[in-house]
């Protein structure tokens, strides 16, 4: 069974690159283009993984990544941040929201993969 | 009576004083520092004149011996201001003579230190050569007419006491209370002894003083006796009062009772009731002894009917105490008026004399304190030696009370200098000078001369005073007043005027404004009095130490250091060299010995500065001005410094305030800048390492890559916009703009992305639009953003855009709406700030990123238009002026 990735950002060429990297490794792929549209996605969908940035129009990410750590039908989805947020105490709250990882932009595809790969093995 | 009983008498008794004083010398505070003491002690102003001489007077003049107490009676309520001033002032400088005060107060003026003393000298022996006089008659008189004449013996015993008792210790200042015991209880004795025989004429000789009147109101011309007849008299009375008040506090003994010998200043309170009551009973028997006496012993001489009454009624044992009372009045005045004198004649005659012979060394050798007590005693020797040859050379006729008076008035020739000096400040040595100088010229010529040739041609034949007295006789009538009367009034006027006059015109030095102004200002002043500096400069303390030491003895010099040390907190072991202070201190311990002009020049022999001249204290007045106006600077400084710091705080926290304004901008350009190449970055790894991706989606990767690449470069040159509009960098080129056409140009150019996202624009500009003075290309830039912010924000299915333009007042007007999903009101004022959207938030605003805003903020604010942003009909609207090109040209 494929796992599922939730890419939350609002750049749509950040977006095309993640779904492109994403989908060519086998994950079935969930879009939101910014912080509500992911709640709603996040409301009937558990992915594996979420692929999350910080800086949004309406729900950033912190929030997102609030909501997610504190609903117990999540409790397994990982959760990445992918931020051009790069302060020390920027990632230290990350983390203390209780994110698996946190990435800053801009990242590397292939690093990335393999950190995402790595998280997820472990999991499981 | 035997004459040698009544020597034996004359020197039990004086023996029985040498007892009062022993005694008190060594239980000094008990006795003698005592209100009623002190009060008695000022009786001595009673002298043998008043107990033989004012019945005398009585006798032949009536009443106006009174005068001589109604001066002092009248001063009375002045004491607690004047003597208390006076005492105040001779405590605090150590003062131990009149001629002490006056110098001291006229800048320790040593050549008038001597006129005073000189003029004491001179007014005061023949008073004391009449007390003299006085003991002699009285022991003829009670020995029956013997031809020998024992007063010698009295005279000698007298200055044996003097010696004893006044000249007792080295320091002039130092209250002698052998001494003042002995004359109050002389005051006691003198007033029982008067007060005795005149209850005993009266109700004795006569019953009562109704059968004393009556009897006298037949025999004698009771009138003349009782009441001032003639006219002059007023005038005498009213100078008699005078002369005699400033006699009180002034005449040498009085001084020296008065204000060198007060203990507290309290004891003036009791002076002041006990001294009227005590003149009020000496002088009630005077007119009744004078009217009986005159009545028994018409022919008698009446200065001492007194005496010749009890002798004639048989009464030996009154007349032997009627003896000893005027006996006592006559002692007494000379042991206090020998004392008085001897201090100033050798602080001011004997020893500058002897100081200025002996080099004076610092050297623990020179053993100075009994040479001064050697000169001392020399000096009431001398003292007494002039009395008594004046005594017995040149007393003549006059009476009592005429040579007391002369005294009195030579006396009162200070009075000008020495209350002048203790209110007046702006008095000067050479006014004091002159005035007592031009008082006492025409006091000798006019009262002392004629009585002197007198004698001198008795003695040696011939009339030179004949031409003397016919001018003194020719200037009284001419005055109509005495001749005692016209020379209080010249000479006190001459006095004055002198004094007046010089003090106006000529200038004081500058250790007499010190001394003045200490005078004057005593009782401001003595509390804080070490700490006025006369010197400046310091001393080595071992040669202050051995100064003392030889004049006042190892064991005192060592008292009156410790005592200094103690008040002050001083080690003196810690510091070899002592200040100004410590050396004023000691100039006021030798005053006490020596007086203070001698005190001053033996001082300057240590101090190694030297005293400070008027040049010196102008400096320090314009030093002290001068530190006046630093200081106002100073303090104006301050302010400005405060003021200063206080900007370069403001601008610190403005720095601070750019400086992380800079950092946010820096890192917001960094954050900008993480997004574009995060997107290249991934799809140019994507490309690589998928090179079997399909065409299609290849060459939308790289088309995207190029679009982040320039999404970049803007970026980065919208930095380097601001940056140049920021520092003013950016120079405009302006000129004639035709906005309209340029809106226009904008406006086609979108064209093709409006219809790609089905944008609807409508622009409505008026024809008859101003043209505007501006910098065409940066106008563009701003147009271009706010025109691609609208197409941007603008609502995304059914976008409407609307650019109107006209002129408002002087400037033209720009607007642009959308019909996009608006702008709250709270970020509608920063919306303009660089990268408003990302400060401190997580949440992207609406508007998009940008430095867009911000740079046409800037270009419109150099066109001197401005920028905004409003909610308009549900519309977000920018719009901008600038001004007309006309205006501008004009």
């Amino acid at each position: 069974m494929k796992k599922k990735v939730l890419i939350v950002d609002d750049e749509p060429n950040i977006v095309m690159s993640l779904e492109f990297l994403m989908r060519k490794n086998d994950y079935e792929v969930f879009i939101a283009r910014n912080g509500s549209e992911a709640l709603e996605l996040l409301s009937g969908k558990v992915p594996d993984l979420i692929l999350l940035d910080i800086m949004m129009p309406d729900v950033d990410g912190y929030e997102i990544c609030m909501i997610v750590k504190q609903e117990p039908r999540l409790k397994d989805s990982k959760v990445v941040f992918l931020s051009a947020k790069s302060k020390v105490s920027d990632i230290e709250k990350g983390y203390e929201l209780g994110a698996d990882l946190y990435i800053t932009k801009p990242f590397s595809t292939r690093n990335l993969l393999k950190s995402v790969n790595q998280l997820l093995n472990e999991a499981s | 009576m035997n004459e040698w009983i009544v020597i034996l008498l004359a020197v039990c008794y004086l023996l029985g004083l040498f007892y009062v004083a022993f005694k008190s010398e060594n239980t000094l505070s008990r006795f003698s520092n005592n209100g009623w003491v002190y009060a008695l002690s000022l009786m001595v102003y009673c002298t043998a004149w008043t107990f033989y001489g004012s019945v005398g007077r009585a006798a032949t003049g009536g009443i106006d011996f009174l005068a001589i107490y109604i001066g002092p009676l009248m001063t009375v309520p002045f004491w607690w201001l004047v003597l208390r001033k006076m005492v105040r002032v001779t405590r605090t400088f150590r003062i131990s003579s009149i001629a002490d005060f006056i110098s001291s107060r006229y800048g320790k003026n040593a050549r008038l230190g001597t006129i005073v003393a000189l003029a004491c000298i001179v007014g005061v022996i023949p008073y004391i050569s009449l007390q003299l006089k006085a003991i002699s008659s009285s022991i003829q008189i009670m020995s029956t007419g013997s031809l020998f004449d024992p007063s010698w013996i009295i005279a000698l015993l007298v200055t044996g006491f003097a010696i004893l008792f006044g000249a007792r210790n080295v320091d002039a200042n130092q209250r002698k209370p052998g001494l003042i015991s002995a004359i109050a209880v002389e005051s006691v004795v003198k007033l029982v002894a008067f007060c005795v025989v005149g209850i005993v004429v009266v109700f004795f000789l006569f019953s009562g003083f109704g059968d004393l009147f009556s009897k006298a109101d037949g025999a004698l011309e009771l009138d003349r006796l009782t009441s001032l007849s003639e006219e002059g008299d007023f005038a005498d009375w009213f100078f008699t009062c005078m002369v005699s008040a400033f006699a009180f506090l002034l005449l040498p003994r009085q001084f020296q009772v008065g204000s060198v010998e007060a203990g507290k200043e309290e004891h003036i309170l009791t002076a002041m009731k006990v001294v009227p009551g005590y003149l009020l009973l000496i002088n009630l028997f005077v007119v009744p002894i004078a009217l009986g006496g005159s009545l028994l012993l018409p022919d008698n001489n009446p200065d001492f009917l007194v005496l010749s009454a009890p002798l004639e009624a048989g009464y030996e044992f009154l007349a032997a105490l009627v003896f000893i009372g005027g006996f006592s009045a006559a002692t007494s005045m000379i042991m206090v008026s020998t004392t008085a004198l001897s201090t100033m004649l050798s602080n001011y005659v004997f020893i500058p004399a002897v100081l200025k012979s002996h080099k004076f060394e610092v050297t623990e050798r020179n053993d100075y304190q009994r040479l001064l007590l050697f000169w001392r005693r020399v000096s009431i020797v001398t003292i007494m030696v002039l009395a008594y040859a004046y005594f017995q050379f040149l007393t003549g006729k006059e009476s009592l009370i005429s040579i007391g008076m002369i005294s009195f008035i030579a006396i009162a020739q200070l009075a000008p200098a020495f209350f002048g000096g203790l209110y007046w400040k702006q008095a000067n040595h050479r006014a004091a000078t002159a005035g007592i100088l031009s008082g006492l010229a025409i006091w000798f010529f006019m009262l002392v001369w004629p009585n002197t040739a007198l004698q001198i041609d008795s003695i040696l034949g011939g009339n030179s005073a004949d031409a003397s007295i016919a001018a003194v006789n020719w200037i009284g009538d001419r005055m109509e007043v005495s001749t005692t009367s016209a020379t209080i009034i010249l000479s006190l006027l001459v006095n004055v005027f002198c004094y007046v006059y010089l003090s106006l015109t000529t200038r004081q030095s500058a250790a007499e404004v010190n001394q003045a102004t200490l005078f004057v200002d005593i009782f401001r002043y003595s509390g804080s009095f070490d700490s006025s500096v006369a010197w400046k400069g310091t001393a080595r303390f071992p040669d202050i130490k051995s100064l003392l030491n030889q004049f006042i003895g190892r064991d005192r010099t060592d008292a009156v250091l410790d005592r200094y040390a103690r008040r002050h907190g001083i080690d003196w072991d810690a510091n070899p060299r002592v200040d100004s202070r410590v050396i004023s201190y000691a100039e006021r311990v030798l005053t006490g010995i020596i007086g203070p002009s001698s005190a001053r020049i033996m001082v300057s022999n240590v101090v190694e500065e030297e005293e400070i001249g008027m040049g010196d204290v102008l400096d320090i007045l314009q030093e002290s001005r001068e530190v006046i106006k630093l200081n106002k600077e100073l303090r104006l400084k301050s302010q400005q410094l405060a003021k200063a710091t206080e900007n370069l705080k403001s601008a610190n926290t403005q720095l601070q305030h750019y400086s992380d304004l800079k950092n946010e901008f820096l890192y917001t350009v960094t954050h900008e800048l993480r997004t574009p190449i995060t997107s290249i970055r991934a799809m140019a790894e994507l490309i690589e390492d998928n090179p079997e991706m399909e065409q299609e989606q290849q060459s939308s990767f790289v088309s995207n890559i190029i679009y982040e690449a320039e999404r970049m470069t803007t970026l980065i040159s919208n930095v380097l916009d601001l940056e140049k509009f920021e520092s003013g960098n950016q120079q405009l080129e302006r000129a004639s703009l035709d906005l309209k056409s340029l809106i226009d140009q904008e406006c086609s150019a979108a064209q093709l992305l409006l219809q790609d996202k089905n944008i609807r624009m409508e622009v409505s500009i008026n024809s008859h639009i101003s043209p505007v003075f501006a910098d065409s290309e940066r106008i563009r830039q701003v147009l271009n953003n706010l025109i691609s912010n609208a197409i941007k924000y603008c609502d995304q299915t059914n976008g409407f855009i609307e650019i109107t333009a006209y002129n408002l007042e002087e400037q033209v007007k720009v607007n642009i709406s959308n019909n996009g999903p608006g702008i709250q009101n709270e970020d509608l004022a920063s919306i303009f700030d660089k990268f408003y959207q990302v400060k401190h938030q997580t949440r992207k605003k609406p508007v998009g990123h940008g430095l867009g805003l911000a740079i046409c903020k800037n270009i419109i604010e150099m066109h001197k238009g401005t920028i905004g942003v409003e909610m308009h009909e549900e519309k977000v609207r920018f719009s901008f002026q600038l001004p007309m090109y006309k205006d501008i040209a004009v």
